[in-house]
């Protein structure tokens, strides 16, 4: 593709994104902030608790509110979260990365972006630290403090020694950002899973507010153990050089040093400790939350422009053009709900291709029919390439299944590294999205006899001697390879999480189905022009053949064991079972088809086989 | 729904499956499968049934050409969610989509998404559990009552409620007219069938329930006197459920058993109906003309009855099957009664001549 055609591209791309997503992001941003001074009042509240002084506590709190200095701490906890709401923003994903192997894990946590992420968060950890030690005042707010022992100097020269307390905060506050970006990374918390079922944002807020502090409470509580763990082995390290560095004292009198167990059992520092961390996380994962909650609503994709300027974010535009997958999957999932709430959409859908259009809608009419036919039709694609793994199992028997895994995984070991495009290659099937100049990319790289080359059509290259005996080098050093377990450890591929990967973009396929049988279904009473009926073969045909390859798939090993589930738990993984709301929305949109055309469907051009698997529909026999 | 096939519970938590046009009847029991208290076929496919159990839900995926009796637990899922323990009412999206669970220990009524078995909690109210749901044929509205003297009509777009509190008693049954704009129902102690329409929804987009200001008692069916050509006859009473067929023209009405009304029987009440361009209700005069209801009287002598009642699609006529067995207790086989079951729907038989059949 030439640089000069995917300059406006991606200019279009990111104006596109920009115009759908814009005023979400800063409404998101703006929530978040607004939701500061409620936690850092609930905060203050917790930090002055005193049982046995209620009406003093909580007065003492109100008061302090008041103060000057909390204003600023507002301001500059605001940056804070402004700052963490743009990484959202910038790392969220539609299509979670699943690694298929140890060393994609690894390769995934070391990427260079990931590490600017975890530096970011663990610096900013350290400034939210800083400010929630200085809030509950008492001991733990100053970094440096005079030194309260007699020396023997007899002068009371004031000396200045580290106050501990206020170094464990921060280092907590540290140790919190990290970690909470390893599990942002690990647990695939940039994923957005979009909603089962609509609501207004208001009132998912309210249900996840919580399950989310819950969850922070939780967190905060074995982050602290780690960290305590962490801090007693090698506490010594920070101690000893900041107090050289700004040549304070370590004062061992008035409090034993933290690096002790005894030290480290002060219930009163745990106790402060943890709330920073509850503190910390809540607002993080409320900056999060609302994120999640905006990028997700259902956006209004117009099917007809209504000028010519805003002909770029129409329906059919957009659905047949390449834009982000977040834009794309809002488009699909408006098309789910047009197709099944909104009787006078569906009517523009119906009516596009009359003859008295104007002249410069013409060349899209023939696109809006069927919208979704190309998509799907290349999930057929896409799926013809799920059917292959049947071809590679022959070479493999002798070995079993695993052994298999594990050769197939030695192949692209180059390629599964951080890529998320790679996990679909051991299918051998370049994602759908690609252009031809990858399909090409792939066939190198995958020297595996018996690939898709062929059951793709494709025509193979008459390989070179050099190219020939690179290749044969190769295949020597990964079977040299192979045989050290250490190598096999990293390399080789979990099954289960290289299903996942293959379904990871299922959900974008699954609206394509619901919002092509509702139009279909719908179109029996309400197509008056025979707009999407004329092309009812070659839908039926399209799901047909789908059914029939994800049947296939299903056969593999792993394919239809369910993960475990851990219910009530902030992390969504529902990307795990994919595969089986694919699989079932696939028959059931068949279903809808029959069941509303019934008989009529006899008299629809297929193929014998497809004949006869409609007539087991027909049945309900499937 | 689309087939000529039921489900039964029957006391030993087992749950068997009828299938008009085989013989085999499959069983199905799983170890959490426990204290039945609903069953549910879901909409659009061939065999699953969602089974409302003491602890869970428990999805069963029968394969109608398999000819096993005793289907292994692997066809089974399990749905759970702590808390949400009994599960007594289960309803499927008509589009086959998303399964509402109730238990009245939860107030929630949850929204599950089956294949990926996660759930969504709507937002809950006090005043008790969730007896009862009931989704409209358009799949637009849902009918959730409770044990209080309120229920909430439930919109699938934005899940959104309404509120409505019915004069006295808690809402004993209800139905949905086949396109969704209207509500029928009976409140407990009271004779009487209401109705609540709701006109057309006021934007897309949005959601909104968009019911009337009040419901209309559009049915009395107090006891009165009808003379037959066998005498006289009292009739009337309380209703127990209603079915609606799906063509909109039928509706069924399952009168209580009363002592002084045909011997403490129960009875079913056919009405004709018609709801646009403005909804009557009339008795049903079947061929036999002179008589103002047609009534079928069935002779049930037993003190379990499971009556299920099964609006047939392809049904124009009479568009109720109904089917009732009896399940005394765990040793003896349910058997269909005499004047059971329909293979077709077409007729209903009974030996008594009263019956219109068509």
């Amino acid at each position: 593709m030439a640089t000069a055609v995917s300059r406006p591209c991606a200019g279009r791309s990111r104006d596109i994104l920009w115009r759908v997503l814009g005023w979400r992001i800063v409404a998101s941003i703006v929530w978040s902030v607004l939701f500061l001074p409620i936690c850092t009042t609930v905060f203050i509240i917790f930090s002055r608790i005193d049982l046995f002084h209620p009406i003093q506590w909580l007065s003492d709190s109100f008061s302090d509110l008041y103060s000057s200095y909390v204003i600023f701490y507002f301001l500059l906890l605001s940056v804070v979260i402004i700052i963490i709401s743009i990484f959202n923003v910038e790392f969220y994903a539609v299509v979670p990365s699943i690694p298929c192997s140890r060393l994609a894990l690894i390769g995934k946590i070391i990427h260079p972006q990931q590490l600017m992420h975890s530096f970011i968060h663990a610096a900013m950890g350290m400034v939210m630290a800083w400010c929630a030690a200085v809030i509950t005042q008492g001991q733990y707010s100053f970094l440096v403090v005079p030194c309260t022992g007699t020396n023997s100097f007899g002068s009371p020269a004031a000396q200045t020694c580290l106050n501990e307390y206020h170094l464990f905060f921060l280092l907590t506050g540290a140790f919190m950002g990290y970690s909470y970006s390893l599990l942002y990374f690990v647990n695939n918390m940039n994923y957005l899973p979009f909603p089962i079922i609509q609501q207004y944002k208001f009132l998912r807020f309210r249900r996840s507010l919580l399950l989310l502090v819950k969850h922070s409470c939780v967190e905060s509580l074995f982050l602290v153990r780690n960290f305590c763990i962490l801090y007693y082995f090698l506490g010594y390290i920070p101690k000893a050089w900041i107090s050289t560095a700004m040549n304070l004292h370590i004062d061992e009198q008035v409090h034993r040093p933290l690096d002790t167990v005894s030290g480290l059992l002060n219930l009163s520092l745990l106790y402060h400790v943890w709330l920073c961390g509850v503190f910390l996380l809540t607002t993080w994962y409320v900056s999060w939350i609302l994120f999640k909650i905006y990028a997700t609503e259902a956006h209004v994709f117009p099917v007809q422009p209504p000028f010519a300027e805003g002909s770029d974010e129409c329906l059919p535009k957009v659905l047949n053009s390449n834009p982000p997958p977040i834009i794309k999957y809002l488009a699909l999932q408006d098309l789910m709900l047009l197709s099944q709430y909104s009787p006078s959409r569906r009517q523009e859908v119906f009516s596009l291709s009359q003859p008295e259009e104007t002249a410069f809608q013409t060349p899209k009419s023939s696109q809006m029919p069927r919208p979704s036919v190309p998509p799907l039709v290349k999930t057929s694609l896409f799926s013809s390439k799920l059917s292959t793994p049947d071809v590679v199992s022959p070479f493999g028997t002798p070995f079993g299944s695993s052994v298999m895994n594990r050769m197939a995984g030695i192949f692209d070991v180059n390629t599964c590294y951080g890529s998320p495009q790679s996990p679909q290659l051991i299918r051998r099937g370049p994602r759908l999205w690609t252009s031809a100049s990858d399909q090409q990319m792939t066939e190198f790289s995958n020297p595996s006899p018996s690939t898709s080359i062929s059951a793709e059509g494709k025509t193979m290259r008459q390989p070179s001697v050099i190219y020939s005996w690179i290749q044969n080098k190769r295949e020597q050093i990964k079977n040299f390879l192979s045989k050290r377990v250490l190598i096999m450890y990293f390399f080789s591929k979990h099954p289960e999480a290289s299903i996942q990967a293959v379904f990871s973009d299922a959900q974008m396929h699954i609206w394509a189905l619901e919002g092509l049988s509702h139009l279909v279904a719908a179109s029996f009473t309400e197509d008056r022009f025979g707009v999407v009926q004329t092309t009812l073969p070659a839908i039926l045909n399209t799901l047909l053949t789908l059914q029939e390859a994800v049947d296939k798939y299903f056969k593999l090993p792993h394919a239809s064991s369910k993960p475990p589930r851990i219910s009530g738990s902030l992390v969504d993984t529902s990307y795990k079972t994919l595969r089986f709301a694919f699989r079932a929305s696939l028959k059931t949109a068949i279903y809808r088809i029959t069941t509303t055309f019934g008989e009529h469907l006899n008299a629809v051009q297929a193929s014998a086989e497809h004949q006869k698997r409609l007539q087991q529909f027909l049945e309900f026999k499937e | 729904p689309h087939t000529n096939k039921f489900a039964v519970a029957l006391l030993d938590d087992s749950v068997r499956v009828y299938n008009a046009s085989s013989t085999i009847v499959p069983s199905l029991k799983h170890r959490l499968q426990r204290n039945v208290a609903s069953l549910a076929w879901k909409p659009l496919s061939a065999s699953v049934l969602a089974v409302a159990c003491q602890s869970c839900i428990l999805i069963w995926t029968l394969d109608p050409t398999s000819l096993s009796t005793r289907p292994s637990s692997g066809c089974a899922q399990v749905l759970s969610h702590p808390g949400h323990t009994p599960v007594t009412s289960l309803a499927w999206a008509p589009s086959g989509g998303r399964l509402l669970s109730a238990s009245p220990v939860d107030a929630a009524i949850r929204v599950w998404d089956v294949s990926t078995e996660t759930c969504v909690p709507l937002p809950w109210f006090r005043g008790g559990g969730v007896t009862n749901l009931l989704w409209s044929p358009d799949g637009s509205k849902i009918l959730a009552t409770t044990p209080s003297a309120v229920f909430r009509v439930w919109e699938a777009q934005m899940w959104t409620c309404e509120r409505w509190p019915t004069l006295s008693g808690r809402c004993q049954t209800g139905c949905w007219s086949p396109d969704g704009s209207r509500l029928l129902f009976t409140v407990l102690g009271e004779p009487l069938i209401y109705s609540l329409s709701f006109p057309e929804r006021c934007g897309e987009g949005k959601g909104c329930v968009g019911g009337a200001k009040s419901a209309t008692i559009v049915a009395d069916l107090s006891e009165t006197t009808i003379q037959t050509p066998d005498g006289e006859e009292r009739l009337g009473g309380e209703a127990h459920s209603m079915v609606w067929d799906p063509s909109g023209e039928r509706l069924a009405v399952l009168m209580k058993g009363k002592p002084r009304v045909q011997d403490g029987k129960p009875v079913i009440l056919l009405f004709r109906t018609r709801n646009s361009p403005v909804f009557e209700l009339l008795p049903w005069a079947g061929p036999q003309a002179e008589l103002p209801t047609s009534r079928c009287t069935l002779s049930m002598p037993s003190f379990h009855v499971l009556a299920q009642c099964l609006g047939g699609p392809r049904n124009p006529l009479l568009g109720v099957e109904a089917l009732f067995m009896t399940c005394p207790s765990l040793l003896r086989h349910p058997q269909p009664l005499p004047l059971g079951t329909l293979s077709q729907g077409h007729h209903l038989f009974c030996p008594t001549p009263h019956i219109p059949t068509s």
